[in-house]
């Protein structure tokens, strides 16, 4: 061959000629070229978005994967540890984004080509890529949801694989093999992982070359940048102002009231409320498998306009709407009972799931556990639930106090966190406790939120002296001081206040353990205005009680013992205060003064 | 076809992409099949529910929530998870086949069932059982499912009401122990 040395023409002009005298040799005129659909700008420019998604999917992705820990116990704190930076923020953001916008991107790309009718043969090459990259898509999203590890991958996670063991004939060993192993564990977690970074997206990158083909049907080059510049700005910005979500730590036993599926997904969440789980799952997939099967067996291009456009539109609008209408019920049902995607939380429910992570946390004297920080982001979400998020009977005044409190918590357990060492989150775990102390104390509620540990007792009981027997009460200061007012001003109220003194006074004395936080003369003049507070009270109300005298007699007994009280010196002064509890007991015993009475004595010295 | 370097190159990247994805696809599929199970059936029958002297405080119509701790092994791991079991009485007597036990995995699709005022409630697909564990509001196929009691005179010191922990396939009418076809 010279080819090197013949020009262009001289080549068309030989091979017209070669043509020529083949079609002499065939005994026929022309050639008859096949119909092919006219190649689709808008598929193009679809194409286009889909792989400035998958690019910015690839680059965030191998970026997060540097810093994912894909085990139970620090996939939830890798992501937190990755997301709490600007960087790590802002590429997660953008794949989450990316990743939703990718689902509508493909979805839209195979409506595209069905509208267009270019499923027709011989496009159905292209028809088939369309819907395994929907399928891929979908895929890819399912196996990455799972990994964050928060209460939205955990229980969704759970349940898909409940629906994939509902599979028939097959479905034990299918989520056997997602599981790796008979329940959720780390295989769990490895094998999402490995599914979604190295097995799906090496199937998505060989479809790729079909829709990188795709783009040249748009002739701009000018207008496939601008289309990829859009997709870039677009997914960053929102990357930039709305970041990814990510809830409490991943916990199979705790309450999850807002456990709703990925925004696609919703249609068939509906559906499952209504019609068996076998229905639900497996014939919409199925039927739509054989419609994308037979679509391209049904017509060749070769018939324009097509048979079945109208039937093919049709179907497409009115799935489309039945769809978005199925996604509306749980969304509008959701709205009006503030659960799902507009839950508001419970006070009380938040309170418990903050108890919990209190307690995990470990006692002042205990090492900080290991999950210290993932508690203390969990403390964070949970403080920030209870920010103008106000329980039942709250004045205006207590609202502000109540953020006040929230915003104090959220702050140190932020702090916690963040802390460098464990000498300062320690120092800061108690801080953390005496700001919810304080709070529940200020709503006159008693709480003990760092149970003693055996360690402290020991301590305590070799190092302190026996005290000098002089008086306990300085008696000129508890001349000088004011009682501190209660919040409320009920009988509940002030009784709960001279609980709370008495206890202090205790722990003054040595005799309970735990940090006093108010001077011995300020808690006994908190107790005696209380106990003077709370009788006078109930002389208020006496015409709605029968058993005054009984009340008479037990106010007598415990005013004289409050009385003995003040006069106490160092060695009598846990006998007198066991006095005053024992006059509490012996009238809260008749079990007539009131009902949700809880408390002894006794309980206030351990 | 010719085989100038323009036709090899093609010709390289299109058997490293193939065969990638194939080689990439044959060890994802033979190590699903070939690796170990991970996470072993956890042997969490006879499980420590209540000590038989607190029976007396657990009242008809008042369902008692109690959580037991249920030991796994994850591969090189061994990890305690918790799960709630509902205990509910029906006869006075305090014996064991006074009460009735409720897992609190729901049957639908697996979700934590809570208890309400006056009912349980599974906050997914909305499912609600009455206080004996009876369906009253779909999606839920079946019952709350119920666990085996069982006495036992001796542990620490004390008679215990024991119960034996199963999990049941979510989303069938009849009840089947998970992992049993």
């Amino acid at each position: 061959m010279n080819g090197s040395s013949q020009s262009s023409v001289e080549i068309k002009a030989e091979l017209e000629e070669e043509l020529e005298q083949e079609l002499v040799k065939r005994k026929t005129s022309q050639i008859k070229l096949e119909a092919q659909p006219e190649p689709s700008t808008v598929s193009g420019l679809l194409a286009m978005a889909i792989l400035s998604c998958v690019a910015v999917l690839a680059g965030t992705g191998t970026l997060m994967s540097l810093a994912y820990a894909p085990n139970l116990e620090d996939a939830n704190a890798s992501v937190a540890w990755y997301s709490a930076g600007v960087f790590g923020q802002l590429s997660r953001g953008a794949h989450f984004h990316a990743s939703n916008l990718l689902i509508v991107l493909s979805a839209s790309y195979l409506g595209w080509l069905a509208w267009s009718g270019l499923f027709r043969k011989p496009a159905q090459g292209g028809w088939y890529r369309a819907t395994l990259l929907l399928v891929l898509v979908a895929l890819i999203s399912l196996t990455g949801q799972m990994l964050p590890m928060d209460q939205f991958a955990l229980h969704g996670t759970n349940i898909r694989l409940g629906y994939l063991a509902d599979t028939p004939v097959i479905g034990g060993w299918l989520r056997e093999l997602a599981q790796g192993g008979d329940s959720i564990g780390t295989a769990t977690l490895t094998r999402s992982y490995a599914l979604h970074i190295i097995v799906l997206p090496t199937i998505l990158l060989l479809l790729c070359r079909g829709l990188l083909a795709q783009t040249k049907s748009v002739q701009s080059t000018a207008t496939l940048a601008a289309v990829a510049l859009f997709t870039l700005v677009l997914v960053f910005g929102m990357g930039v102002m709305s970041p990814a979500p990510l809830g409490l730590a991943g916990d199979l036993t705790e309450s999850y009231p807002e456990a709703r599926p990925e925004w696609f997904a919703l249609p068939l969440y509906q559906l499952l409320k209504w019609l068996p789980t076998t229905l639900v799952l497996f014939v919409p997939p199925i039927l739509g498998a054989v419609v994308v099967f037979a679509l391209p067996m049904l017509e060749t291009a070769q018939t324009d306009p097509p048979k079945f456009q109208k039937f093919v539109r049709i179907g497409l609008v009115v799935t489309t709407l039945f769809g978005g209408t199925l996604a509306a019920i749980p969304m509008f049902s959701d709205m009006g009972n503030d659960t799902g995607y507009f839950v508001t939380y419970n006070v009380e429910d938040v309170m418990d799931a903050m108890g919990k992570r209190n307690d995990s946390l470990g006692n002042s004297d205990d090492p900080l556990p290991e999950a210290t920080p993932t508690l203390a982001r969990d403390l964070q979400i949970l403080h920030h639930r209870l920010i103008r998020n106000y329980p039942d009977k709250i004045t205006d005044a207590e609202k502000t106090d109540w953020d006040k409190w929230a915003n104090n918590g959220l702050a140190l357990a932020e702090e916690i966190r963040f802390a460098s060492d464990d000498t300062t989150r320690r120092e800061l775990r108690v801080k953390l406790r005496e700001v919810c102390e304080n709070c529940h104390e200020a709503h006159d509620e008693e709480v003990d939120l760092d149970p003693p540990a055996n360690v402290r007792v020991l301590i305590k009981e070799v190092t302190i002296a026996p005290p000098p027997l002089t008086d306990w009460f300085d008696a000129l200061k508890i001349k000088t001081t004011q009682p501190i007012p209660t919040r409320k001003n009920s009988t509940k109220s002030y009784m709960s206040r001279s609980k709370i003194r008495l206890r202090t006074l205790l722990r003054l004395a040595g005799a309970a353990s735990g940090e006093p936080k108010y001077s011995r003369e300020q808690a006994f003049v908190d107790m005696d205005f209380a106990v003077k507070q709370f009788h006078d009270d109930w002389q208020d109300n006496e015409a709605t009680h029968e058993s005054k005298s009984e009340w008479d007699e037990f106010m007598q007994t415990l005013n004289l013992r409050v009385a003995e009280l003040q006069k106490a010196n160092a060695e009598n002064i846990v006998k007198r205060l066991d006095a005053v509890g024992k006059a509490c007991d012996d009238c809260h015993d008749k079990g007539m003064w009131d009902e949700d009475f809880d408390w002894s004595y006794v309980s206030l010295k351990q | 076809m010719t085989d100038t370097p323009d036709n090899s190159r093609r010709e390289f990247i299109r058997i490293a992409l193939i065969g990638g994805v194939a080689m990439i696809s044959a060890g994802a599929a033979s190590g699903a099949v070939l690796l170990p199970k991970q996470t072993a059936k956890p042997d969490n029958t006879k499980h420590p529910l209540v000590p038989m002297s607190k029976l007396p405080d657990i009242k008809i119509g008042k369902p008692l929530e109690v959580q037991i701790s249920l030991a796994h092994r994850d591969a090189w791991k061994l990890r305690t998870s918790t799960q709630h079991v509902y205990l509910l009485r029906e006869a006075e007597a305090d014996a064991a086949n006074s009460f009735t036990a409720l897992s609190s995995i729901c049957p639908h699709a697996g979700c934590r069932i809570e208890l309400e005022d006056k009912k349980f409630h599974c906050h997914c697909h909305g499912a609600k059982f009455d206080l004996t564990g009876k369906v009253t509001e779909d999606p839920s196929p079946r019952d709350m499912d119920s666990l085996e009691l069982v006495e036992v005179k001796e542990f620490k010191g004390e008679a215990w009401l024991f119960v034996n922990w199963a999990e049941f396939e979510t989303g069938t009418t009849d009840k089947r122990m998970k992992g049993q076809a």
